[in-house]
């Protein structure tokens, strides 16, 4: 009961006319740039906080929230008509989103993966708003060591379970820890890799950090491959979206197995979206009576992995909110979006600062029925949006990350360090080191490094505080079996490639 | 069979950029003398050896470590009972380098071939300039000659990323998103660049 009028209260947060606004433009401005390939939805959350600063903290995040989900129903929209993702999560859906355009049946595709994303989001925001406060309960009994080893296991998570090397992984994860470390150290005020640089006193400008990696090096990526997203001129009308009795049959369960797997992968430590609609599309896949209709435009391929995408990341905000400890690249921005508000996310948040916990639970409803009545009645509009040309998309988008970083610290140095990062994010991108594990290591190594120190203070120097500790010791555990799984995995890929080689 | 065998430079290899009517013929010299891309990757290309290439970003990371390493052995460094500033830096450079060293000697029969995708492919010389251009001359012009040139500049250098640049559109846009953006940015959100320096 206690939680219902907590919720209900979030609700008078949320429906104010001002939260109401920022929902809106979240939401939309979300929609929009996941419906358009190449930009994505880092970049604009990264784009969008220094606009937030000028907000209050709970406005300022249900913005940046709904940009992040919202992308999340975007971004199906590209991969279905043009067979190109608007996000690296939306990549299965070209699988059998496509195939079915291809029928003549994009309009029921785009009408499915929408029902099945505001019904994946709902399940996870069932299970935040029941099993957030639970787990915040739990975690406030949870020492720096505790948080040193949730952390190493979420950077861990982050660097083996996706796609790609788990090594490289590792070894981004490890630089992101050590451009962590760049600026002024809190226990001795010496300053560390700043090499004289004013701008670097304070550490390396997240936003700066984020925009290269991302943007910058998206767009270098993007025109460098010369796999420039070409506009499609389809036009979807709402009368071609409602499926047959069919492909109700097949939508039901598969949308609710997804909505599961989702929230699960969403809520551990490390894992994106991207991971949760892999998994959810191998799923459905293996259970199907019919698995050769997959990647020929089978409905649970697509229904499956959209459900999942949009569960995973409003269940993100599980640990994120809760414990403080992002699970992916686009949570540490979001995590390092409060820290610049002056709020620390972890288990007091859920007391302490109830109302702006609740009420960004409540608004992430607001925002999913929004996103409803935005991608049905008005999809005609947004795949107009696919005809705007990638010619006239990037160096609009550059000139918003050069005026959006400049104007966090009104400093042109940070724009130089965006070139860097962008150069640097695009040259490692195209030998196989992925960019997301730098920015979670990079947000988290300072969290680490004063929970490492802390730990050690506390138990007299005694590296045994790691294991004594059961909650520590069975992080530490579940990091290890990571390890040696992926690299057991590892070994057997490198022996294919080395057969494939010439 | 279609080979990589070094050809003739075809006339769609050089960098192509139209004559804009009444545009002085002085600035299409200068952007022809911009180096043709593929013969500047070919000519770069020649002193790397492939495997090389394949195994350059890992050598970094390696060089990274080091440098970083030796620098936290500069800081203090403490022990495990009183650690300095140095302390968890130098951990981490030892692990960067160590991760790095590992991937080099687990992808060693890899790299020999030369078979990296990305080494087989031209680099995209073209783009880079362009968008590295763009950004350089916002950071170069914003708090010199004010927010309108530098946005104008940044746009049009990095609209030349694509060959075959069609002129109006791009100054049209920069000229849209410069004056919209100053009234964002500057005048809406207090940003402290003045229209014209």
């Amino acid at each position: 009961m206690e939680t219902l009028s907590l919720l209900s209260m979030g609700f008078e947060q949320a429906l104010t006319p001002e939260a109401l606004l920022f929902c809106f433009i979240g939401v939309s401005l979300g929609t929009f740039i996941g419906v358009l390939p190449g930009i994505g939805s880092l970049t604009t959350i990264a784009l969008c906080l220094p606009l937030t600063f000028h907000l209050e903290p709970l406005l300022g995040l249900i913005m940046l929230a709904g940009i992040f989900y919202g992308a999340q129903y975007g971004s199906s929209t590209a991969s279905i008509l043009l067979n190109v993702p608007g996000s690296a999560p939306a990549a299965i859906t070209c699988l059998d989103g496509y195939p079915m355009s291809r029928q003549g049946r994009a309009g029921i595709a785009l009408f499915i993966t929408t029902i099945a994303s505001f019904i994946g989001g709902s399940f996870a925001i069932l299970l935040l708003i029941f099993f957030a406060p639970v787990l915040a309960e739990f975690a406030i009994s949870f020492s720096a060591a505790d948080y040193f080893s949730i952390m190493l296991l979420a950077l861990t998570a982050a660097s083996t379970l996706s796609v790609g090397s788990p090594l490289k992984g590792l070894a981004m994860v490890s630089l992101g820890l050590l451009m962590g470390m760049v600026g002024t150290d809190i226990n001795s005020g010496q300053f560390r890799y700043t090499f004289g640089i004013p701008a670097l006193a304070d550490g390396i400008n997240l936003v700066a950090l984020a925009m290269g990696l991302f943007g910058v090096a998206e767009i270098l990526n993007n025109l460098a491959a010369g796999n420039v997203p070409q506009a499609g001129k389809e036009k979807i009308s709402f009368k071609q979206m409602l499926p047959t009795p069919e492909d109700w049959r097949a939508f039901r369960f598969s949308c609710l197995r997804g909505s599961f797997i989702g929230s699960f992968i969403g809520m551990l430590p490390g894992t994106g979206p991207t991971i949760a609609t892999f998994m959810a599309y191998a799923a459905e896949k293996k259970l199907s009576k019919t698995p050769e209709k997959f990647g020929h435009g089978a409905v649970a391929g697509i229904s499956a992995p959209e459900a999942a995408n949009n569960a995973s990341v409003q269940a993100a905000f599980i640990p994120t909110l809760t414990l403080g400890v992002p699970g992916d690249a686009i949570m540490a921005v979001m995590l390092g979006g409060l820290l610049i508000h002056g709020i620390t996310p972890g288990p007091q948040l859920v007391t302490t600062d109830a109302a702006l916990f609740w009420g960004v639970v409540a608004s992430f409803w607001i925002g999913n029925i929004i996103l409803l009545i935005l991608n049905l009645p008005m999809i005609g509009l947004w795949v107009k949006l696919l005809s705007i040309p990638y010619r006239f998309l990037f160096p609009a988008v550059l000139f918003l990350i050069c005026i959006g970083v400049y104007s966090v610290n009104n400093n042109s140095t940070d724009v130089l360090l965006t070139l860097v990062f962008g150069i640097m994010g695009f040259y490692f991108n195209r030998h196989g080191f992925p960019s997301a594990p730098l920015l979670l290591g990079f947000v988290l190594g300072p969290l680490m490094e004063e929970n490492f120190r802390r730990a050690l203070v506390l138990s007299d120097s005694s590296l045994a505080t790691f294991v004594d500790r059961p909650i520590s010791a069975v992080f530490l555990a579940m990091t290890a079996v990571l390890l040696v799984f992926s690299f057991r995995r590892k070994a057997t890929l490198t022996d294919d490639k080395v057969q494939l080689a010439p | 069979m279609e080979n990589n065998a070094p050809t003739k430079v075809s006339p769609e290899d050089r960098c192509q950029i139209p004559v804009p009517v009444g545009i002085d013929h002085r600035i299409y010299d200068v952007l022809h003398a911009v180096p043709n891309g593929k013969r500047l990757t070919r000519f770069f290309r020649q002193f790397l050896r492939p495997s090389l290439v394949a195994r350059l970003p890992v050598l970094l990371l390696i060089l990274i470590g080091l440098i970083a390493g030796s620098i936290a052995w500069g800081y203090e460094v403490g022990s495990f009972t009183d650690m300095g500033p140095g302390f968890v830096p130098l951990m981490l450079s030892i692990a960067l380098g160590l991760l790095a060293a590992l991937i080099l000697w687990r992808e060693w029969p890899i790299t020999r071939a030369g078979a990296g995708k990305a080494a087989g492919q031209d680099f995209a010389w073209r783009p880079f300039c362009a968008v590295s251009g763009g950004i350089l001359a916002w950071v170069l012009l914003a708090e010199s000659t004010g927010f309108v040139v530098a946005a104008i500049a940044q746009v049009v250098l990095t609209a030349l990323a694509l060959p075959g640049p069609r002129w109006r559109s791009i100054l049209i846009m920069a000229g849209i998103l410069s004056v919209a953006g100053y009234f964002l940015f500057v005048v809406q959100l207090g940003v402290p660049l003045e229209a014209v320096g």
